[in-house]
């Protein structure tokens, strides 16, 4: 997070360090440059900023710096005919049972990389709802409830009265590995926890969460 | 509905909708919410600094009829 406030040399205004590799990475995949251009371009842009500047040399040392904000995403074989995922247990299958469709592309040449015909990108969300937490500005939105003062006349999220308190909550929760479905019911009745409301984007449906958490560890 | 709090779920590289096998690629993600939900994840709150249990469930989803018959299988 120091990345974010470290200017990109002594007595710049705008951008800081975080930033400027944000935007040339925006730069990197919107017009589908290669690594050798980006390196090109930070390799001139470093020739004209003043000396000691902060700018990553290469596409390595700047994606090592945007590891540890979880930004990553894991690539998942799929089926070429959509029946399964090479997931977890299935991963190492080389064709599935029902359409007996190969797992890899026929091996050309000398290569000894197994090439899959499809893949799935799957960004997790655990890292993704952590790092909510982890940044000043963005955890105010996250812990909201638990200080917001309501305003008579006004329809709010009751977060202060004691319906607040012991909030029940029954939702859906769907059991896939048994195929049933159960109603779960949340329970809030502490001043530790609290819950929140986030949204998840996945394709064309838009699918909320409700995120609590209870006490300390 | 402030942008950071929209997450993109996945990529899935297709010439048509699928269908009813969305089921099949919502996997990855059904896995981590049910984890998410019955043993949780360890969290660093920094407004409180400490750590806590974070869990989350899903209770519903905004879309439109066909996206629905989708999910619904």
């Amino acid at each position: 997070m120091r990345d974010s406030y470290e200017l990109l040399w002594d007595g710049c205004t705008n951008p800081s360090k975080l930033s400027a590799i944000a935007q040339v990475f925006t730069i990197k995949s919107d017009h589908g440059l290669s690594e050798a251009g980006y390196g090109k371009i930070i390799e001139w842009t470093r020739s004209i900023l003043p000396e000691g500047n902060r700018l990553k040399e290469n596409f390595y040392a700047a994606k090592c710096m945007m590891k540890p904000f979880g930004l990553g995403y894991q690539k998942i074989n799929i089926c070429l005919n959509f029946c399964m995922l090479y997931y977890l247990k299935n991963a190492e299958m080389t064709e599935w049972m029902t359409c007996g469709h190969s797992h890899y592309k026929p091996r050309t040449g000398r290569g000894k990389t197994l090439v899959a015909y499809k893949k799935l990108r799957y960004f997790p969300i655990t890292p993704r709802l952590q790092r909510l937490f982890m940044s000043p500005r963005t955890v105010e939105h996250m812990t909201w409830h638990q200080s917001y003062d309501a305003v008579d006349g006004v329809m709010v999220y009751h977060s202060d009265d004691e319906a607040g308190n012991t909030l029940t909550i029954c939702i859906l929760t769907f059991q896939l590995n048994q195929g049933t479905c159960v109603l779960g019911c949340v329970q809030k009745n502490s001043t530790h926890s609290g819950h929140l409301l986030l949204l998840i984007l996945v394709g064309r449906l838009y699918l909320w969460f409700i995120t609590y958490h209870r006490g300390c560890v | 509905m402030r942008p950071e709090f929209m997450f993109f779920s996945m990529v899935i590289s297709s010439l048509s909708s699928l269908g009813w096998n969305i089921d099949v690629y919502l996997h990855p993600l059904i896995d981590e919410l049910t984890q998410l939900w019955s043993s949780g994840a360890l969290t660093y709150d920094i407004s409180r600094k400490h750590n806590f249990v974070m869990r989350t469930a899903l209770i519903w989803t905004i879309n439109d009829f066909p996206a629905y018959g989708m999910v619904s299988g």
